[in-house]
């Protein structure tokens, strides 16, 4: 059982009383997650200066914190979020023009009908994503530059395909803080290995601390860890004996040192260190989840168990502070087999992510929380291997809701086919200067001087999209 | 879908509405032309009109966007000066003088298209479209700045934000020639040993500070161990130089460690941050590089050998170039030249033209920010914001580098970008020295090997219906057979396919056009290649031969390039104080940091020339001085008046480096492999389809962590949590964080626990008392013996301990234990790996007590690994 899902560990901490506290503790062993915390608050005030203590942004923020859904391969929009009558009437038809010329229109095979009070449409993969429409911001006239993975993805990521930068995550960590000690301030649950790998959760030039950390995804609930995070043979006792004695040394090095800060630093990592032992898992171990949230989720149900369990660990580090949170899924890259295969990839993703925003939602997380959903590109209106979609980098389709974006509300657009966007544009550093902003920081004040230069997360570009903002 | 070109330019195409005009250029990025520069000089009259009329328009309406001044140049067009239109921006030239109508400029302002109407949304009044046709109508007179490539081009680099003009730039610090400085007087008569210890005290005392007491031997030998050899000394050696009192006892010390191969070892590995080094490609797809490791062994050989740093500057960026007088020479001059082509690249890089400039630009950052401390690379899309380096001056460099060609090899790894490699000459070394691949691995890729020819056979036999699995089946035959090619059937390395990464000159030079804004498609001026007049005055030179890369080399090795010598002397010092004297080591430019005490570091970059760029005597004089032997441990009146210790009043306590923290372990346990690893594992892995997790097997290696397998996308995870370098970047400081992610490995990862079991089983075979164990152990991991109150502490830890084990409190199961250990040496086999032997804990005939008594043992040994005393340098 796990205390973190009846909703009363969160990291609002400074708004829970001691008495919520000491009920905490008595939930007994998963109560620790949240003792660790408070303890955590309380070493605050004496230890060395954290390098990632919660920092003021530039300005109120809307969101506090940042979970993006991010589909690796390249969704297609046109199958699930921008319905295209046109194309749908004139399938078949061949392209007179461009590149592509010869090629066959392919109108989507799957159903649209509108959602909530707003009537967003939705197409019939993805009905439990479309039960939420009030609560989102449809971003529909997207557009990046590459319509090749690696670079898109990595662009996505970093703002840049051409250098090694580093990534929205250490940015928003850079700018931000975090707000529990006991966790990494920025994890990637479950990222490919490919496409960019490390770099897309990378620091590059910020400080190191601000990378992300990688949570492999197990293929069990209690499958999941970081790496290092349980003692290969010893029990809880023994290695709280072990640390005593390694902070009795450290304390006696600590008045013979001439640098007393640092030997601090390395007594407070191994108590933060031994906290994490706890907090981790118990995040992590989603075989703790109560019924009503496994059904939630989806975890029972072999399609959708991973990314339901995936979005569950998402829900939890945010309720315990963690400022950004990534999510992967992968398998997007329907070149054939579209019908079929876009079946299953919406199945895994419909429900968990329904579940993870009704469960924000009823927790009131999701007003401070910025729920990002989107690949590194859309595909092609025209078909390609006749049940399939080629890459398309002009035109595609991504999501927001929570953290102060409108519900029910729909920018831009593509044409009359899907193939490029022609109003609403947003570019990718668009989309990352609205997320800074969002959060409370301005993209062209975020800098970090390296090598003789101020640079940013944007580069020289962004313009904040702030139509969307509620 | 047209893929777009791969550059930065997109995006401004995008937020500009010439957007639909963007062609291909006529211009060829590359060509050997040298276009003739046409000088016009308007008359008197022309440039009255113009200054009274038409430049306050374009500063009123334009300059917002279109000026190097401005916060973003739109659309890559600036109108600041006159070959700002004439070059024009991604729509090409704004202006045909005499044609108003031919004119972009005229036909954005008339609006003629509303969708092309600028300035955006304010016409311009219909008088001030009249001035500007008027203008352009005479022929678009234009006083602004004279042609480029006269020195007076320099003059107009007025800079934004404050910045300096190029001629202003000239008398920052740096730049100014290295000047032998006076000896300054002490008042303190006795401190001073040398002469940096003169410079050192002088500003101590001007400053109303005190040098540290002198430290004791102990602590001494141990920071000299670790500052030449990498790890701790060991308690014999110890032992030998605190009982030693002659007078030459520490002169003699610093002579055997410099000698010790692991001098080269360790300061190899220092330079190998400047050289951003790793063995794989990085970026998008991290094409591995099975050769990379020559260049890593040249310069461990190079400090071990004390290669005039003159001459290692000129082996790395032009040994191709370079006369030899035997193959040997000549294979290891060509080994050298791999420091330009080991950097991150993208090999999915679709146009070779950009990829060909972004190796270069890579190669140029590298070079000028670890060689002359300046960041060069700011200038290819702008001239730089504070340095006085014109975009110009950076495409003169580009020209040198892109007449040159990488070799970075790639066959058989990727279908993206490849190049040849360098053949060496069979005889350099004898093929016994390299290393062998296990022959477990070897028979896997055979199996893999002849698996992908029956595939192959089999698919063909089936017709064209399976192009695509066929073409798939020949890279991974291709990528095998690549790996198999360089090793024989015993495992042993193949001597007749000898190569390395590095550079060769094209057969016919090429002079790059300046690129505006760095755009492939947007090329202007054709720069001749030469070295420009960075940092001094002289006139620029141009390239008497070939690419230019040795006139390059020789001007960076120069004893008259003020940045070079400084550069090196800086860093040298920074690795044994702890602290540069300029503290962005990487930049001595105008937003650099100035030297604390810049007598000092001209004296030493002085010393460094006359004693014939001799690293290790350079390193020797420093050592000699008092200064070096202060102690650490002072937290006197210094450290509220200089708590940074920029001045150099004790000496700056430092977190360790990853490496010496893991070859410490190594030495402490008595598990250190010292041999000299001259190939990679990275050799071994077939392609781009290779299973990078059985490299994390090879963690548990008992090699120095200078020779461990360093891909961009995966290394030792011991080294990158201990801030181990970002291999994309020149890293001159090195991270010292303190943070959970450490502490957890220390705790909990295999391979020190696996460290801790050696240790402790030889602790325990020694025929001592456990007393002694105890102080043995202290000495082989902190270099001192335990304080009385440590005494206690111990005693405490064992019977507490020894009470859990008792109770079975204090373990996890001892059979989950013996089953992991299983559990690996069953993946090292199936990887065709030596399985390595099983935990000691888990060693089989064990008895319940010695196991608990190996077990607590291993815990305290552990324990000191884990101490902050451990990983700090005092």
């Amino acid at each position: 059982m796990s205390v973190n899902d009846h909703g009363f560990c969160s990291n609002r901490i400074t708004t829970v009383s001691r008495r919520e506290m000491l009920k905490g503790v008595s939930c007994g062993f998963g109560m620790l997650a949240f003792s660790g915390i408070a303890q955590a608050m309380a070493v605050r005030h004496s230890g060395p200066p954290n390098p990632l203590a919660p920092l003021n942004p530039h300005f109120a923020p809307r969101a506090k914190r940042v979970i993006f859904l991010c589909m690796s391969g390249g969704p297609s929009h046109l199958d699930m979020f921008d319905h295209k009558p046109k194309l749908v009437a004139d399938d078949g038809k061949s392209l007179s023009r461009g590149r592509r010329r010869g090629s066959k229109l392919m109108g989507s095979p799957f159903k649209f009908s509108p959602y909530g009070e707003s009537g967003m449409e939705f197409s019939e993969l993805v009905p439990n994503i479309g039960s939420h429409a009030d609560r989102i911001t449809m971003l529909k006239g997207m557009h990046t530059d590459i319509p090749a993975h690696a670079q898109a993805q990595v662009q996505m990521h970093t703002g840049s395909f051409q250098f090694v930068r580093p990534s929205l995550g250490a940015w928003t960590l850079y700018g931000l803080g975090t707000e529990n000690e006991n966790l990494p301030g920025f994890v990637t649950i479950g990222p490919d290995r490919g496409n960019g790998g490390a770099q897309k959760y990378g620091s590059a030039f910020l400080p190191a601390v601000t990378q992300g950390t990688p949570i492999p995804v197990g293929n069990s609930d209690r499958a999941s860890t970081v790496e290092n995070l349980k003692p290969p043979r010893l029990s809880r006792t023994g290695q709280r004996e072990q640390i005593d004695f390694i902070q009795k040394l450290n304390q006696d090095a600590q008045r013979r040192s001439g640098d007393p800060d640092g030997v601090d630093g390395v007594i407070q990592s191994y108590e933060l260190a031994f906290r994490m032992q706890d907090t981790l898992p118990e995040v992590l171990d989603t075989g703790n989840a109560d019924p009503k949230i496994r059904e939630l989720y989806g975890l029972d149900d072999e399609p959708t168990a991973r990314f339901g369990r995936q979005c569950l660990m998402a829900r939890r580090m945010a309720e315990a502070g963690v400022r950004f949170i990534e999510v992967t899924a992968g398998g997007w890259d329907h070149h054939r087999n579209l019908r079929e295969s876009m079946v299953k990839s919406c199945t895994a993703i419909d429900k968990p992510i329904a579940g993870l925003l009704t469960d924000l939602a009823q927790r009131g997380m999701l007003e401070d929380t910025l729920v990002l959903y989107g690949g590194e590109f859309g595909r092609t209106p025209d078909a390609q291997n006749r049940d399939g979609r080629d890459h398309n980098a002009k035109g595609f389709t991504m999501w927001m809701a929570g953290g102060g974006v409108k519900g029910g509300f729909e920018y831009g657009a593509t044409d009359e086919y899907g193939a490029e966007a022609v109003d609403g544009q947003v570019h990718i550093h668009d989309w990352h200067a609205t997320i800074l902003h969002l959060m409370g920081l301005d993209h062209e004040r975020l800098t970090y001087n390296y090598a003789g230069r101020d640079f940013r997360l944007t580069d020289v570009h962004g313009n904040v999209v702030d139509k969307i903002f509620s | 879908m047209s893929p777009p070109s791969l550059c930065d330019r997109i995006r401004s195409v995008r937020a500009c509405l010439l957007a639909s005009l963007v062609g291909t250029s006529a211009c060829g990025v590359f060509t050997s032309v040298v276009e003739a520069q046409e000088t016009v000089s308007p008359s008197a009259r022309d440039v009255q009109f113009f200054e009274s009329k038409v430049r306050p328009l374009l500063v009123k309406h334009c300059y917002g966007c279109h000026s190097t001044e401005g916060d973003r140049i739109r659309g890559g067009l600036v109108l600041d000066s006159r070959d700002g239109w004439k070059a024009g921006g991604i729509s090409g030239p704004a202006i045909v003088p005499g044609d108003p109508d031919a004119s972009l400029l005229i036909e954005a302002v008339r609006g003629t298209d509303p969708g092309f109407l600028m300035p955006p949304k304010t016409r311009l009044k219909d008088s001030e479209i009249a001035i500007l046709e008027d203008w352009v109508r005479r022929g678009a007179p234009d006083p602004r700045i004279p042609k480029a490539g006269t020195s007076t081009d320099h003059a107009r680099l007025v800079l934004p934000g404050g910045g300096v003009s190029k001629e202003a730039g000239v008398d920052h610090w740096s730049f100014q020639p290295i000047t032998a400085p006076g000896m300054p007087s002490t008042k303190n008569e006795r401190w001073a040993s040398n002469e940096i210890d003169l410079f050192i005290l002088s500003k101590l005392e001007s400053a109303g500070l005190q040098p540290s007491k002198r430290v004791d031997k102990a602590t001494l030998i141990r920071r000299l161990s670790y500052d030449l050899r990498g790890y701790q000394p060991t308690p014999e050696e110890i032992d030998a130089f605190v009982s030693d009192r002659s007078p030459q006892a520490y002169e003699a010390l610093i002579d055997a460690f410099l000698a010790s191969p692991a001098y080269g070892e360790r300061w190899g590995r220092h330079w190998l941050d400047i050289a951003r080094f790793a063995e794989s490609s990085g970026k998008e797809q991290d094409v591995p590089y099975p050769h990379a490791w020559r260049y890593r062994n040249w310069v461990i050989d190079a400090f071990n050998q004390d290669i005039p740093y003159d001459d290692f500057i000129r082996m790395q960026i032009a040994g191709d170039l370079l006369d030899a007088d035997t193959p040997e020479a000549r294979d290891q001059h060509l080994i050298a030249t791999g420091y330009l082509a080991v950097g991150p690249k993208s090999h999915r890089e679709r146009q070779r033209k950009q990829f060909v400039l972004d190796v270069a630009d890579e190669q140029l950052d590298t070079i000028t920010q670890g060689m002359l401390g300046l960041t060069v690379a700011c200038a290819r899309c702008h001239d730089h914001k504070y340095d006085p380096i014109s975009q110009r001056d950076y495409y003169q460099l580009a020209g040198v580098l892109l007449s040159s060609e990488t070799l970075f090899g790639g066959a058989g790894t990727t279908r993206g970008m490849q190049s040849d490699l360098l053949t060496l000459s069979h005889s350099s070394e004898p093929p016994s020295e390299e290393m062998s691949i296990p022959v477990g691995v070897y028979k896997r890729l055979e199996t893999a090997r002849n698996n992908a020819i029956k595939e192959i056979a089999r698919l063909e036999s089936q017709g064209s219906e399976s192009r695509g699995p066929i073409r798939q089946a020949r890279i991974r035959l291709k990528a095998v057979e690549d790996v198999v090619s360089r090793f024989n059937s015993d495992g042993t390395a193949n001597s007749s396919v000898k190569v390395a990464m590095g550079m060769r000159d094209n057969s016919s030079p090429i002079n790059a056009p300046l690129l505006i804004r760095g755009e492939l498609e947007n090329p202007s001026d054709v720069i001749p290649r030469g070295i420009p007049p960075i940092a001094d005055l002289e006139q620029p030179m141009l390239v008497r031969k070939g690419s230019g890369r040795l006139d390059f080399a020789e001007w960076i090795a120069s004893p008259e390039n003020p940045l070079t010598a400084r550069v090196m002397a800086n860093r040298v010092w920074l690795h044994l104080f702890g602290r540069g004297i300029v503290s962005s080591t990487e930049n001595f430019g105008l937003e650099g940091m100035p030297p604390t005490n810049p007598e000092l570091l001209d004296y030493l970059s002085i010393r460094l020339i006359q004693n014939d760029w001799s690293i290790k005597r350079l390193i020797r004089e420093i050592l000699l001085s008092s200064a070096y032997r202060m102690s650490s441990d002072d937290v006197g009146p210094g450290i509220k008046l200089d708590p940074e210790n920029t001045l150099y009043w004790r000496m700056t306590p430092v977190r360790l480096e990853g490496e010496a923290i893991r070859d410490s372990i190594l030495v402490a346990a008595g598990t250190l492999d010292a041999t000299v690893q001259r190939g990679s594992p990275v050799s071994w892995l077939p392609g781009r389809f290779a299973d990078l997790s059985y490299l994390e097997d090879l963690q548990v290696a008992t090699q120095r962590s200078v020779y461990l397998p360093h891909l961009r996308s995966s290394s030792s995870v011991l080294l990158q949590t201990f801030d181990g370098p970002e291999p994309s970047f020149v890293t001159g400081v090195r991270d010292q964080t303190n943070v959970p992610s450490q502490a957890l490995l220390m705790l909990n990862s295999s391979w020190v626990t696996r460290q801790a079991d050696e240790m402790a089983w030889m602790l325990l075979k020694l025929d001592v008392s456990d007393r002694e164990r105890e102080e043995i152990a202290f000495l082989r991991t902190l270099g001192r013996k335990p304080t009385a109150a440590e005494k206690t502490a111990i005693r405490r830890f064992f019977a507490d301990f020894q009470a859990l084990l008792a109770d079975g409190d204090a373990t996890g199961s001892f059979r989950t234990l013996a089953s992991q250990s299983q559990a690996v040496r069953r993946t090292a086999k199936r990887r065709g790996l030596e399985p390595m032997p099983v935990s000691r804990v888990a060693t089989p005939g064990l008895s319940p007590v010695e196991r608990s008594r190996l077990l607590a043992w291993s815990s305290f040994c552990q324990s000191l690994f884990s101490t902050a005393e451990f990983r700090y340098l005092n």
